[in-house]
């Protein structure tokens, strides 16, 4: 996970952490609460983003190109809130309450999601979401991520900017507007044409991270373990 | 409640109308462990919330439990928050299942509680002891003369389902 959104970050010129990492880099950096590493946990950072949300009538006639909301879900929790670890498995989070809310709405299944935005406070709160909204099935996260799908270039990048990890910590919002940009085709990356939507594709450190054509995108918000939200978006 | 009490150089403080823990460590001070059951569906719960999460009713009985029960989960901080913590790190955080409601209501749930692993005299218990499945019983730490914390320490009976412990 920090690895392959290591790699993105290092496409993202605004984000903090730049440099690509090995999983020898993480799993050699200091314990901070075990099974935690220092970099399984995300940056704390003061920015800012912006989300501006309209009927799609008002939005046609904006500068900038819409993007719809194909299904969304708020605040979902599991039972016991405060006390999850009391409540059902220990693994289980908000996802697996808010996924059949938020496909539903969407008529979409994870198949369908080209790109997605999961907040990633820890490397293992992107696991388990990946887990409980059916990108893999539960206990095959390790896998889903190491296989590359994740990654620019694969078949289902997570976080393209970098994410918490290494971009920078906005509670989640920060994978809201990059998934709007990569729909518009206007990541902010390296590219030499990158302000006239003009991309390399190439994924290379300091290059390109704009995905080529994405149709539809997906949050997976986290507020803690028990509660989260979840956003689908379409172009 | 004389207030606040010092502990590891900071003040514990239980305001005055928080009634469940008030209760919850007059009771501990008393070394019994004791949880909130419910009177309608007679399931315990922790922490001694005013509502039953399993039923929403509004009533509720102190029921003192054994305080013997199987770690559920653990972690081990090694980088304290709190100036206090910092000359005892590593140190282990253990969830326990309690004896009196494992696996119950169904089998992912149980009546589960918080605390640090410690030695009987109170210091903290080596990582290298600490494993989901051992049994564990609570142990009363003496902080002032009104407020001991609800601690847990390993004993010698053998482990309880799937044993694991994070790989060295």
């Amino acid at each position: 996970m920090k690895v392959a959104h290591s790699k993105h970050a290092s496409q993202n010129p605004k984000a903090l952490l730049k440099d690509r990492v090995t999983v020898q880099d993480v799993v050699s950096s200091r314990w901070i609460v075990k099974p935690l590493h220092l970099l399984d946990c995300c940056l704390e950072t003061d920015n800012a983003t912006c989300v501006i949300v309209t009927s799609a009538e008002r939005a046609r006639n904006l500068r900038q190109r819409p993007i719809y909301v194909m299904g969304v879900a708020g605040r979902v929790s599991k039972p016991r809130t405060d006390f999850h670890w009391a409540h059902g498995p220990i693994s289980r989070v908000a996802g697996y309450y808010a996924k059949d809310i938020v496909f539903g709405q969407a008529g979409i299944t994870p198949e369908d999601v080209d790109i997605t935005g999961s907040y990633d406070a820890f490397t293992f709160t992107t696991m388990l979401q990946l887990e409980e909204y059916g990108f893999c099935k539960k206990g095959e996260g390790g896998d889903y991520v190491s296989s590359g799908i994740i990654e620019l270039g694969g078949k289902r990048p997570n976080n393209t900017a970098g994410g918490h990890l290494c971009e920078g910590y906005t509670h989640g919002m920060n994978m809201v507007i990059e998934n709007v940009r990569q729909l518009r085709g206007t990541a902010d990356d390296y590219c030499p044409k990158a302000a006239d939507g003009v991309h390399t594709y190439d994924y290379g450190p300091r290059m390109c991270r704009q995905v080529r054509d994405p149709e539809i995108t997906m949050n997976l918000g986290w507020a803690m373990p028990p509660t989260g939200s979840a956003l689908i978006l379409r172009r | 409640m004389p207030q606040p009490a010092q502990y590891r150089g900071m003040a514990l403080v239980i305001p005055d109308n928080d009634s469940e823990w008030i209760e919850y460590f007059q009771h501990a001070r008393q070394h019994r462990l004791v949880m909130r059951a419910c009177p309608a569906c007679g399931l315990m719960r922790y922490p001694p919330s005013p509502a039953c999460p399993w039923c929403m009713g509004l009533e509720w009985t102190w029921r003192e439990v054994s305080g013997r029960g199987t770690i559920h989960s653990y972690e081990v901080v090694a980088h304290a928050i709190q100036p206090g913590f910092k000359d005892a790190t590593p140190y282990v955080v253990v969830l326990v299942d309690l004896d009196e409601q494992r696996a119950v209501p169904t089998p992912d749930e149980s009546l589960r509680i918080i605390g640090n692993l410690v030695r009987p005299d109170g210091s903290m218990e080596s990582e290298r002891e600490v494993a989901i499945g051992r049994r564990v019983r609570v142990m009363f730490q003496d902080v002032v003369d009104h407020l001991a914390l609800p601690q847990f320490t390993l004993t010698d009976e053998p482990p309880v389902g799937r044993v694991w412990r994070l790989p060295e």
